[in-house]
């Protein structure tokens, strides 16, 4: 009965994406911060498209048996989100290759995403304290 | 749709299938698993709040609140529980006999 | 990586961004002076950024996430400019470049565009910071119910 908050796949889900995009803030901070940098390349975090992959690619790395097709189950151990360095050339002379405008739009995206996935978690928390309450 | 016919071996198959000791579990197992259960929720989120006060860069706001909700909710059902059985023990209590 | 960290991040990258402005405003400010404390005329300043990195990072060859340094601050080496003023108190009184007068090696277009580009870089910085502020009080509401 106990197992909604250790085993629920939505309660890991959201707890591993919040995670991730806290990751992601990290990574877009640096990049803005070192937008003037000489030879800096930008990093980003990997996760989201890795777990999605996983759940729908037949020839993927990672294919955990699973009772029904729509559990997500053991992948999320496995798929940790995962800084990486954007080696692509620059575009200045600087070897800099940190666009500014890209970085705020993608700010912009994760800040939403993030507050999506707080707000969510903070509803299904005040669903399952209905339900235990009774209405009360 | 494949209909069985009622028939008697249907209630003597259910009455064997109580009968298994496995399947027997007492209230006082379900209470204590789930009081095993909220303890060990209450530690985590203790230890998630030492840490996070202690300035461990590794736990993140979100995961703190997350556990002492979790750890909170935990509490409330165990509680719920206890009232529930409370009520059904008094209410047995009160059968004329 | 927590929320917290990002202030780090950003407030690092104000930093920088703000010395870089004043570096640039005292390029500005001089961008006439022919005689310093030093005796010649004034040098152009810039600042030297780096990725900010700690021992510990360098030693575990972590990608560091921890914004962004200035390593020093340098004068620009580039020749000065020479230009023709035989009047004024500091020309050169002799030699092959009589009458020339030494100015700081300052260009005017060049120091505004780098103040355009601190000031967008300074406020991007600052929507981030703005961004991780409302992050971390939306994730307090988890417990609010």
């Amino acid at each position: 009965m106990m197992k909604i908050f250790q085993e629920d796949p939505t309660f890991r889900l959201l707890n591993n994406s919040l995670k991730a995009a806290s990751l992601r803030h990290n990574a877009i901070s640096n990049n803005i911060a070192n937008v003037n940098t000489p030879n800096y390349k930008r990093l980003l975090v990997s996760f989201e498209d890795q777990l999605r992959n996983c759940l729908m690619n037949e020839k993927s790395p990672v294919k955990l048996r699973r009772t029904h097709p729509r559990h997500i189950g053991s992948e999320m151990e496995i798929i940790q989100p995962q800084v990486i360095q954007d080696n692509s050339t620059s575009l200045r002379t600087d070897g800099n290759n940190v666009d500014i405008d890209m970085e705020v739009a993608l700010l912009n995206e994760n800040t939403m995403r993030y507050n999506t996935l707080a707000q969510t978690m903070s509803k299904k928390m005040s669903l399952l304290n209905s339900v235990i309450k009774g209405g009360r | 749709m494949n209909l069985s016919p009622v028939d008697g071996n249907y209630s003597n198959r259910l009455l064997l299938k109580n009968e298994n000791p496995k399947n027997n579990v007492s209230f006082g197992d379900l209470l204590s698993k789930a009081l095993k259960k909220t303890n060990e929720l209450q530690l985590e989120a203790d230890e998630k709040a030492r840490a996070f006060s202690l300035g461990d860069p590794n736990v993140d706001i979100a995961d703190l609140m997350v556990s002492m909700e979790k750890a909170g909710l935990a509490l409330s059902l165990t509680i719920e529980i206890r009232n529930k059985l409370l009520e059904s023990y008094q209410e047995i209590m009160r059968m004329q006999v | 990586m927590s929320l917290f960290n990002t202030f780090k991040i950003s407030a690092s990258g104000l930093a920088a961004e703000r010395l870089r402005m004043d570096l640039i405003a005292d390029n500005i400010a001089n961008a006439e002076t022919t005689r310093t404390a030093q005796g010649g005329p004034y040098r152009r300043k810039l600042a030297i950024f780096t990725p900010y990195r700690s021992f510990e990072n360098v030693l575990r060859g972590e990608l560091s996430l921890q914004g962004v340094k200035v390593e020093k601050i340098v004068e620009d080496k580039s020749p000065f400019k020479l230009v023709y003023d035989p009047d004024h108190p500091d020309a050169i009184p002799t030699g092959p470049q009589q009458g020339y007068v030494q100015m700081p090696n300052v260009n005017i277009v060049e120091e505004m565009v780098d103040m355009i580009s601190a000031t967008r870089a300074y406020e991007a910085n600052v929507t981030a910071l703005n961004a991780a502020k409302s992050m971390a009080l939306k994730a307090l509401e988890i417990g609010r119910g």
